[in-house]
């Protein structure tokens, strides 16, 4: 069981860092005509770019971490999971909440797995398999696997990406890391602050929350 | 049901009296039963019903692990090299494997079963007890296995979610394990005096400990809530080991027009927003 909740790092590491690549795959795409990438193309190529990042011995860590970022902004569709990590609660708010809500999620989301980059240690990620989901979505599956308490090739972690198609670009909207699905939790996280002290308290975490990571960055530095 | 209760109310003579108020306790008997057992039949049961004592014990367990364990782990990563670490831990491991074999038999995996009773084997003797995960490079692949899952398998719904002093998150479910793992462990049955068995028991501990210090720094990282995000984190990682892997999302998860819930409407498209 502990085994593989810390597997679950190590995945968000790299799920995180996977989410990067395909921006790379994107832009030589755009070029020529070619039909777009499918959901499962996108992730091969996500997958083979960060692992590039990550590998680059050339880089620092804040280096790694900037190109994951770009990448991952690319290729996220934060809107939509911020939409669905508040549920039902959505529609309650006004358009000005909507929005200070959306930026602070973003900003949650990119501190959390921007500080899991820097414990990357020569996973490997493969693609394992794709399925059409019934609303149009599609998840892929992949499969990290490494050196795992110094044995070779050990399945580190299964990371399903749940992806949605808008605009002819597959885009991220979840996680789901062994089995736990980051939107899943976000949504029950947030499901009881939205019940004790409604959008404001939950404003008031998420720019708390974001404060503090950039006052222990700054520290860290 | 009215005109008894009329009946009960106006004639004390009425032969009818006392039937009715044991009728009517039947009923009121009868509404509870259903208030407490209806949570399986109808809508979804609140997985935390005890959450106000659970938060308490996981103030508990925090205060513990952010005073004792974790400055414990940090000095024992510190001083002992990681070989050696990773010797202790496959150690543990191999220990409390016999768990694993057990519980690989309940749900009839007779194959896993006898793989990891080899790989148990294989690295207790050539692994030289367990320190050297020999098993690992013979094909013979580490699983992970217990009680909980086995009775999951059986059809036991997790129950009311649990947070346990020392040893976190469990469920009604995934309790009993401990004591199974507890009795499979041979180190439960070696009888070692106090003064062997509360250091290894001490370093078992502090060992985990160093092994799960990433996830908590994640947990730390990414959760509005630490307490909630360790519940849905914990319960939904062991229904999708009891289920292998599917998804147990229910229906209108994904879908961004559902904001409704839990009113399961036909999937709305997406394509007009």
């Amino acid at each position: 069981m502990l085994k593989s909740m810390t597997a679950i790092t190590v995945a968000l590491a790299m799920l995180a860092c996977a989410i990067g690549g395909v921006s790379a795959a994107r832009a030589a795409d755009q070029n020529d005509a070619a039909p777009p990438p499918t959901a499962r193309q996108v992730m091969e190529q996500v997958t083979r770019d960060v692992l590039a990042i990550l590998q680059d011995h050339n880089l620092s860590a804040d280096q790694k971490r900037a190109k994951v970022k770009q990448i991952a902004y690319q290729n996220i569709n934060f809107e939509v999971m911020a939409r669905l990590s508040l549920g039902r609660f959505w529609r309650g708010l006004t358009d000005a909440q909507r929005t200070d809500y959306q930026t602070e999620f973003k900003q949650l989301i990119t501190n959390t797995y921007g500080a899991t980059t820097d414990s990357y240690t020569d996973e490997d990620v493969k693609v394992i398999s794709d399925r059409q989901e019934q609303d149009g979505d599609c998840t892929v599956t992949t499969r990290i696997t490494g050196t795992k308490d110094d044995k070779p090739d050990q399945e580190v972690a299964k990371v399903e990406y749940r992806l949605r198609q808008q605009d002819k670009q597959w885009k991220v909207i979840d996680f789901t890391i062994d089995g736990a699905s980051i939107v899943a939790n976000y949504r029950s996280q947030f499901q009881e602050v939205m019940s004790d002290g409604g959008i404001d308290q939950l404003l008031k975490l998420l720019r708390d929350k974001n404060a503090a990571h950039e006052k222990n960055a700054g520290n860290g530095k | 049901m009215e005109s008894d209760i009329r009946l009960g109310n106006q004639g004390r003579k009425d032969p009818a009296f006392i039937p009715t108020k044991w009728r009517m306790a039947a009923i009121v008997f009868a509404g509870v039963a259903v208030s407490l057992c209806g949570g399986c039949a109808s809508g979804p049961p609140n997985p935390d019903p005890f959450e106000k004592t659970n938060r308490l014990i996981y103030k508990f367990n925090d205060v513990l692990d952010r005073f004792a364990l974790k400055p414990a782990a940090d000095v024992y990563v510190k001083v002992i090299p990681r070989p050696i670490r990773t010797g202790i831990g496959n150690g543990f491991d191999n220990l409390i494997y016999f768990n694993v074999v057990c519980n690989d038999l309940l749900q009839a995996k007779w194959g896993q079963g006898l793989g990891d009773f080899g790989r148990m084997a294989v690295n207790s003797t050539v692994g030289t007890g367990g320190i050297f995960d020999v098993a690992s490079h013979w094909h013979l692949p580490a699983h992970d296995n217990d009680l909980g899952i086995t009775l999951g398998k059986w059809g036991a719904g997790p129950g009311p979610y649990l947070v346990l002093p020392l040893l976190g998150p469990s469920t009604l479910r995934d309790a009993p394990a401990i004591a199974m793992e507890y009795a499979a462990d041979p180190l439960t049955w070696l009888y070692l005096p106090l003064e062997i068995s509360a250091p290894v028991y001490v370093v078992y501990i502090v060992d985990l400990r160093s092994r799960f210090d990433s996830v908590v720094r994640f947990r730390n990282a990414a959760a509005i809530d630490p307490y909630v995000f360790t519940r849905e984190a914990y319960l939904q990682y062991r229904d999708s080991k009891i289920h292998e892997g599917k998804p147990a999302t229910e229906q209108n998860f994904y879908d961004e027009d559902s904001d409704t819930t839990p009113a399961p409407t036909q999937p709305a498209s997406r394509q007009g927003e």
